[in-house]
């Protein structure tokens, strides 16, 4: 196994280095293991910035980072020099995988039917092939949680690679939250809603209801399975359903309820103290900003929606989206950036950075910008002793740039998941290589 | 009974013939035998009075005099006490010293006034019950059309419906009638309810007679809605506006042709029958008034454009918001019919709920009762309509709250008395109490305009029409009282123990004995030396009836105002108050209210999400922004460490160290960077209502001109992100859609302001999966064509060849080779002009066999493609592109999200400047256009154009795609001083916008806005806290709809398979969301 991917290793060097004119050629007879990135100025995350530093990675892991690093000699020297390296992005929110054409219903599988789903897993249906994958790893996105949307108890999250052959490969943490869609509070005036205030409230109390019963069953469930070892206590009958519950009830993973608005994150609040419940994220979290004291009491992380997103009601200033992270930074609430996770945005998975900088634009610390795309998406989906940072000792997923990582102008040249140069071709660059190439017309500019 | 009584005036009486005998001239103790006589005659009068009127016969004597009542004539002018005299429906004689006709009957006027007849010059036949209507459709499904009888040789659309005569539908039903009467009105105009021309209104008396006698004034005005239908063509409000245009267009044909014939129909082909059109002719003749109705404040200024154009009068039914824009609405010239349908307070009993409570919602509620006040203060002539309100019976009271809120009393009563009369042509006879005017009068115990005072009765041509009293409150007030020729006041409390007082010139005297049983009052009282009598009285609907001791004696009455003191002491809650004692206590709670009354002051601050509260930013005669990064967008390139010079809102000069004159406003723009204001070339941001008229295959009749949305927040938060100009599209629903308008980000400024004129006409395109509703799912209609992408290409050809049959039509025409003029089609008046290349093409587009296909198409026809929008292929066609002329209009980077973009690249900008398109990044999104200058960066990263030339894709290039490069898009002298400042580079993510200018006027300031918050949050507390105490007051006119131009841009119909919204046109919309709102 290992000596295979050592082959594989050594192949997509050489692809990426006959490809691409940034690398100079490694030194004859280095051994392809090691890797001794030189030159670069390297973004830690965790540490300083350091100016022509050096990143040796072993087998995949980052093991010295420093300006006064010394390469052994069996190392494949890439040469980095005028470029930026940075940890490689974590999407804490995107159906990436499970979606190809948001119009083509045969090519969805983000939703399943039914509001009780714990037992939905999104690592199982995630398809490698997916165009849309390469598309957003070749902008330096290299882990993601894929979250199953839908109903109410939605199903189970997984952290994922964006590299590798088959779902299994890629699965880096399954499960790794247990996704709650928590029903909408506010009534709704559209016109396309039939029912009336009264009618909405009593399907809400019906909806909230149906998740304290699927909690509840479930804990009770695994009373009694624990109660099984003990004398005179008989067999349980399995439930798939409340077995995929396990982890979340005892806290192992995190239940991650998806609420927005003020009134939803308080009846998760509450919901979480009746409940009890040990291990919390919330999703979206428009309003986070104004409860950050409640969150920070309860040690519960924000996964924000995406910055680059209108304000949600007309009275708020333009701005309201742009400055939800820049507020539970400055209070103090443990937060990283997403893109909202959207079906209608995976294919754009790409621009996670641009949320991160939009928040920047307004407010956010540029360090505390990059981190909330890296270091604390990590943090918060339990990765951050692999994940995150460049650190000796964590994966080496690294992207080399020719600028800030969080400009859109910035070019990402090579990314790197788990030390391995993953090809930087897609669907799209093959376009345009193909179509860049076609005979040129008379109007077309003197090149 | 003797009593020291004054005696009563003998002119009075004189006037009742059986009454001649009546010994009246003794001022004392006339003799019993006599006293008999009188109390005989009485008693037949208050047998009448309590009678009801219907009852009365042919042969009963028309002849009525009210006597002694408070008459206001017109407004401005009241007689204290005085007659009016009404012959056979007509008023024969009002004044002070006016001598009731021997044959009259005599109507007690006593504490009562009498106003004239008031009129409704808005009301909709009540609507059947309920259950006889087909319900809202289940979501997702357009109901099938019923179907629809015939209307004969009428207008093809169901909704186009002139030829319909309210005075052929009459009556009203006996209820609606009452609730009208209780209200206080004498007459109304009926207006037909259904369709956008819905037909002629009919102005009848509220009597309840028969048809033949009530009506008034048939055909008064033709109504005409702003509406779409439910189902079917218009679907969109700018589909109804061009219905209603085409229908005033076709009555002129109609009448042309049909005077050509008329004069030597021998040889001709006959011109077809058209009740409908011909229905229109006194509409177009100038002779019958339009009256349009407005569903919010910006409608009345779209029914004044259309009124305009069709050259014909116009009145408007308002919806209660003009307030907003009064002034532009004052300058329409237009009259009103304004409802006083006023909002309820929103619900803000739960903090968490109450974020979600919109401000404008609460600013509405607060400040709407102020909207005839604001109308008058703009010099609107305007009337007030019952219409809106979920009860008639609220009309009175509400108007009483316009009043408090600044309405002149007068202006009050004229908008119900004399201004309807007027608008509908006849204050001859209408509208105050004159002789000769029709003998409509409204009688009321307390002032007109008060929640407490109640209307008695109506006079309707001559004829009373008692209003009964829903809340008697039995034999408990104070009343007048008349016997025997004399006359005493009654004073009843009954809070504890009942207390009797009759006051009788200067004495009061105490009863005793007193027993009260509901309506009915028992008590003893003696007068003077007279022995004691015994009392017995019934109150009825404020009129009390009783008798004595005496035997045959009657006495009469009627209920006098409460004093002020017992009211506000009552108000108070205080069971205690006595009448006379709470008085100066009663009036400090008057002020004290009014105080409160008083509107929140919204501050007029920049981030204030109203644009009609904005004021026109003023132009400094100089701006120069000194020593900034100036990105030109124009042969320069970007230059640092330059100045921008801007005179009279256009750009002067951009260059280091322009000298400036002493009086320029400077800007220090060290460390900042200058960029042209940015161009949208896709938007849908500012448009009310359906952005689709999807009903057709072809629907380039339909304007969006027509429905920019001047209050839409995305004007403002675009600005926010340096944005000045967007392209308003219609959508993609059919291959030919509507025509398209360019504005520029004036926000603050009315839809006609807000429009960039300097721009050529454009129109919308579309080809591909959404004109053949590839992804429209279970529609219960039958497909519409196109359903192919050689349909969508037939139906284009088709249009410029039936484009060009037409332009042959009119040479014929012009020489005389035709009989008849052509009939004007404003579809084919667009066409026509695409084809003489006078409108412009933007196509929706994404593969390239459709975008090669439209410009061959074109070519064919000689002409040019000028935007092919999306164009998410255009990379594989882009020398074709080049080389046809065509621009691209593209998204940077989305993708995958159907079939006909899975070969959509970011490359795609690039690659299509490399070969010589010019190319822009558009935004086709509300959020999206408040970044587009980080869009522009794409074109650096994917492909690598040079920043210089990335700029240019959100200024320059979207400027020539509309053909405004002369004016617009770059940092050039003589050009609009269109710009943006920044903190950083435009085209870095972490840059944000400071500034922007459009034209030497700062539109936006982020300082000013951030400045503006902490006002603009305290306000919201204010009418929050408002509100919550407010609620308990009780419940009003109900919740009212969203306004539509506080709506976003409804999208449906651009189906691209990402939308839960169905298809449902605007009517549809409108329905399902009063029914919500009603329940």
């Amino acid at each position: 196994m290992r000596a295979r991917r050592v082959i594989q290793h050594a192949a997509r060097v050489v692809v990426w280095i006959a490809g691409g004119a940034l690398l100079a050629p490694a030194a004859s007879g280095a051994k392809t293991d090691i890797l001794a990135f030189t030159g670069a100025t390297v973004h830690t995350v965790t540490g300083p910035t350091i100016g022509n530093a050096t990143i040796v990675v072993e087998d995949g892991k980052i093991t010295q980072v420093g300006a006064d690093v010394t390469p052994s000699p069996d190392a494949h020297v890439v040469s980095c020099v005028g470029k930026h390296i940075y940890p490689g992005m974590i999407s804490a929110n995107t159906v990436l995988g499970l979606t190809e054409i948001g119009s083509v219903r045969g090519t969805n599988d983000f939703e399943e039917t039914g509001n009780v789903n714990p037992d939905v897993r999104a690592e199982v249906q995630i398809n490698p092939e997916s165009d849309l994958i390469p598309v957003a790893r070749v902008n330096g996105i290299t882990r993601v949680l894929v979250v199953p949307q839908g109903g109410a108890v939605a199903g189970t999250a997984a952290v994922v690679t964006l590299d590798g052959w088959t779902y299994e490969d890629m699965t880096v943490k399954a499960p790794a939250g247990l996704l709650v869609q928590w029903p909408n509070m506010t009534p709704v005036h559209a016109w396309w809603e039939t029912r009336s205030d009264e009618e909405q409230k009593k399907a809400r109390e019906q909806a909230i209801e149906n998740i304290r019963n699927t909690f509840d069953n479930a804990r009770a469930y695994w009373k009694a399975r624990d109660a099984e070892k003990k004398m005179g206590i008989p067999r349980h009958d399995r439930d798939v359903k409340w077995d995929a519950m396990g982890k979340a009830l005892r806290g192992e993973i995190p239940v991650m309820f998806r609420a927005s608005a003020l009134n939803q994150i308080h009846a998760v609040l509450k919901f979480v103290d009746e409940q009890n419940l040990p291990n919390v994220i919330l999703v979206d979290g428009e309003d986070s900003w104004r409860v950050a004291d409640e969150l920070k009491a309860r040690n519960i992380a924000v996964i924000t929606g995406s910055t680059l997103a209108m304000p949600a009601r007309r009275y708020e200033p333009y701005d309201e989206a742009f400055t939800v992270p820049a507020r539970l930074q400055a209070a103090g609430v443990r937060y990283c950036i997403s893109d909202g996770g959207s079906p209608f945005v995976a294919m754009n998975a790409r621009n996670l950075p641009y949320n991160a900088a939009m928040a920047s634009a307004f407010g956010l610390p540029r360090d505390e910008a990059l981190k909330s795309v890296t270091l604390y998406p990590a943090q918060i989906l339990g990765v951050a002793d692999r994940f995150g940072s460049i650190e000796p000792g964590k994966v080496a997923d690294l992207v080399v740039t020719d600028g800030d990582l969080l400009e859109i102008a910035t070019h990402v040249e090579q990314v790197y998941i788990a030390g391995w140069p993953i090809s930087m071709e897609t669907r799209q660059t093959r376009l345009f290589a193909k179509y860049d190439t076609r005979p040129r017309g008379p109007m077309a500019r003197k090149r | 009974m003797s009593l020291p009584l004054s005696p009563r005036p003998a002119r009075r009486l004189s006037s009742v013939p059986s009454l001649h005998a009546v010994p009246t001239r003794h001022p004392t103790c006339p003799k019993r035998s006599s006293r008999t006589a009188l109390i005989t005659v009485l008693a037949t009068l208050v047998a009448t009075l309590v009678s009801s009127p219907s009852t009365s016969s042919a042969a009963t004597p028309r002849v009525h005099a009210i006597v002694g009542a408070r008459i206001v004539l017109s407004p401005g002018h009241v007689i204290d006490r005085g007659t009016v005299v009404m012959r056979d429906g007509v008023i024969t004689a009002v004044g002070k010293d006016v001598v009731a006709p021997a044959d009259a009957r005599i109507w007690e006027g006593d504490s009562l006034t009498v106003y004239p007849g008031l009129i409704d010059a808005f009301v909709l036949p009540a609507e059947p019950p309920a259950g006889q209507r087909p319900g809202p459709p289940a979501t997702g499904q357009r109901p099938a059309p019923p179907p629809e009888p015939s209307r004969g040789a009428a207008h093809s659309l169901p909704s186009v419906r002139p030829e319909f005569r309210v005075v052929e539908s009459l009556p009203l039903s006996g209820d609606q009638l009452e609730s009208l009467r209780a209200a206080g009105f004498a007459a109304a105009q009926v207006a037909p309810r259904k369709g956008i021309v819905r037909g002629s209104t009919a102005l009848i008396g509220l009597s309840g007679g028969s048809p033949n006698a009530v009506v008034i004034k048939p055909d008064a005005s033709q109504v005409v809605a702003l509406q779409p239908e439910p189902m079917g063509y218009p679907g969109s409000l700018m589909g109804a506006i061009a219905v209603i245009r085409q229908a005033f267009m076709d009555a002129h044909w109609y009448h042309d042709a049909g005077e050509i014939y008329a004069r030597s129909p021998a040889g001709k082909p006959r011109p077809e029958e058209n009740v409908s059109w011909e229905a229109l002719q006194p509409v177009i003749g100038g002779k019958q008034p339009a009256m349009f109705v407005a569903s919010e404040m910006l409608e009345v200024l779209r029914a004044g454009a259309v009124a305009r154009e069709a050259g014909v009068r116009a009145q408007v039914l308002g919806a209660g918001d003009e307030y907003k824009r009064a002034k532009d609405i004052a300058a329409a010239g237009l009259p009103l019919i304004v409802p006083v349908n006023f909002p309820d307070p929103p619900d803000v009993s739960d903090p968490d709920n109450a974020l979600d409570v919109s401000t404008e919602e609460l600013r509405d509620w607060n400040q709407a009762p102020g909207n005839p006040a604001a109308l008058s203060r703009a010099g609107v002539t305007f009337a007030l309509t019952s219409n809106g309100l979920k009860d008639v019976k609220s009309f009175r009271g509400n108007v009483a709250k316009a009043i408090q809120r600044g309405l002149d009393p007068g202006a009050a009563l004229a908008a119900v008395t004399t201004v309807p009369a007027q608008l509908l042509g006849l204050s001859d006879r209408l509208g105050t109490i004159a002789v000769g005017k029709i003998a409509n009068l409204t009688v009321t115990r307390g002032d007109l305009f008060s929640e407490k005072s109640k209307v008695r009765e109506v006079w309707v041509d001559g004829e009373r029409l008692e209003v009964p009293d829903k809340e008697d409150r039995g034999m408990k007030g104070n009343w007048s009282l008349a016997w025997n020729g004399s006359r005493g006041s009654l004073i009843v409390t009954a809070d504890k123990d009942t207390t009797v007082k009759l006051v009788v010139g200067a004495d009061t005297l105490l009863a005793s004995n007193i027993r009260l049983d509901g309506d009915r009052l028992y008590f003893s009282v003696r007068i003077k030396d007279q022995p004691t009598d015994r009392f017995e009285l019934v109150a009825k609907n404020d009129r009390v009836t009783g008798t004595t001791h005496v035997k045959g004696l009657q006495i009469t009455g009627g209920r006098l105002p409460e004093p002020e003191g017992a009211s506000a002491a009552k108000q108070n809650g205080g069971e205690k108050g006595t009448p006379n004692g709470g008085e100066k206590k009663g009036a400090g709670e008057e002020t004290a209210k009014a105080v409160k009354d008083e509107p929140v002051v919204t501050p007029v601050v920049m981030g204030n999400t109203e644009a009609w509260r904005m004021p026109i930013p003023p132009q400094p005669e100089v701006v120069v922004v000194r020593n900034a990064t100036v990105w030109t967008a124009g042969p320069r390139g970007t230059v640092e460490g330059a100045d921008l010079l801007i005179k009279n809102g256009r750009i002067a000069g951009v260059g280091k160290h322009l000298p400036t004159p002493p009086n320029a406003l400077v800007i220090d723009g060290t460390g900042k960077h200058v960029a042209p204001g940015i161009i949208d070339c896709h938007s849908h941001s500012a448009i009310v209502g359906n952005v689709n008229e999807c009903t057709n295959s072809v629907t380039a009749e339909v304007r969006i001109q027509d429905v920019i949305n001047s209050e839409s927040l995305n004007i403002y938060r675009q600005l926010a992100g340096g944005t000045t100009i967007m392209h308003l599209l219609h959508g993609s629903c059919n291959p030919i859609g509507g025509q398209c308008a360019v504005i520029k980000c004036r926000w603050g400024e009315p839809p006609d302001r807000l429009l960039f004129t300097a721009a050529p006409p454009t129109i919308k395109f579309a080809l591909g999966e959404n004109p053949k509703q590839s992804n429209w799912d279970d529609r219960p209609l039958p497909p519409r064509y196109p359903q192919s992408r050689a349909g969508v290409e037939e139906t284009i050809r088709d249009a410029f060849t039936r484009a060009r049959d037409y332009r042959a039509a009119w040479e014929e025409w012009r020489h005389k080779k035709r009989p008849y003029p052509p009939r004007r089609d404003l579809q084919l008046d667009a066409l026509l002009e695409i084809v003489e290349s006078r409108r412009f093409i933007h196509c929706h587009s994404y593969r390239q066999d459709e975008i090669l296909m439209l410009m061959r198409l074109a070519e064919q026809f000689g002409i040019k493609v000028q935007t092919f929008q999306h164009v998410l292929e255009g990379y594989k066609v882009a020398d074709e592109m080049a080389s046809h002329g065509a621009g691209a209009s593209t998204f940077s980077d989305w993708w995958a999200y159907k079939f006909e973009v899975i070969d959509a690249i970011p490359y795609n900008g690039y690659l299509m400047w490399d070969r010589g398109v010019t190319v822009s990044y558009n935004s086709d999104s509300d959020e999206l256009a408040r970044r587009l200058n980080t869009e522009a960066a794409k074109a650096i990263k994917y492909g690598g154009a040079p920043p210089e030339e990335a700029i240019k894709f959100v200024t320059l290039n979207p400027a020539k795609q509309l053909r405004v490069d002369d004016r617009v898009g770059s940092l050039v002298a003589g050009k609009d001083a269109d710009f943006s400042i920044w903190d950083g580079s435009p085209l870095s993510p972490f840059s944000h916008c400071e500034q922007t200018w459009i034209e030497g006027r700062k539109y936006f300031d982020r300082a000013e806005d951030l400045a503006g918050r902490a006002a603009l949050a305290r306000e919201r507390d204010e009418l929050i806290a408002r509100a919550r105490s407010a609620k308990k007051e009780g419940p009003g006119a109900g919740p009212k709809p969203l306004p539509a131009y506080l709506e976003d841009t409804n999208l449906s119909g651009n189906d691209c398979g990402d939308s839960d919204e169905p298809f449902m046109s605007e009517e549809l919309r409108r329905e399902l969301r009063e029914g919500e709102v009603q329940r």
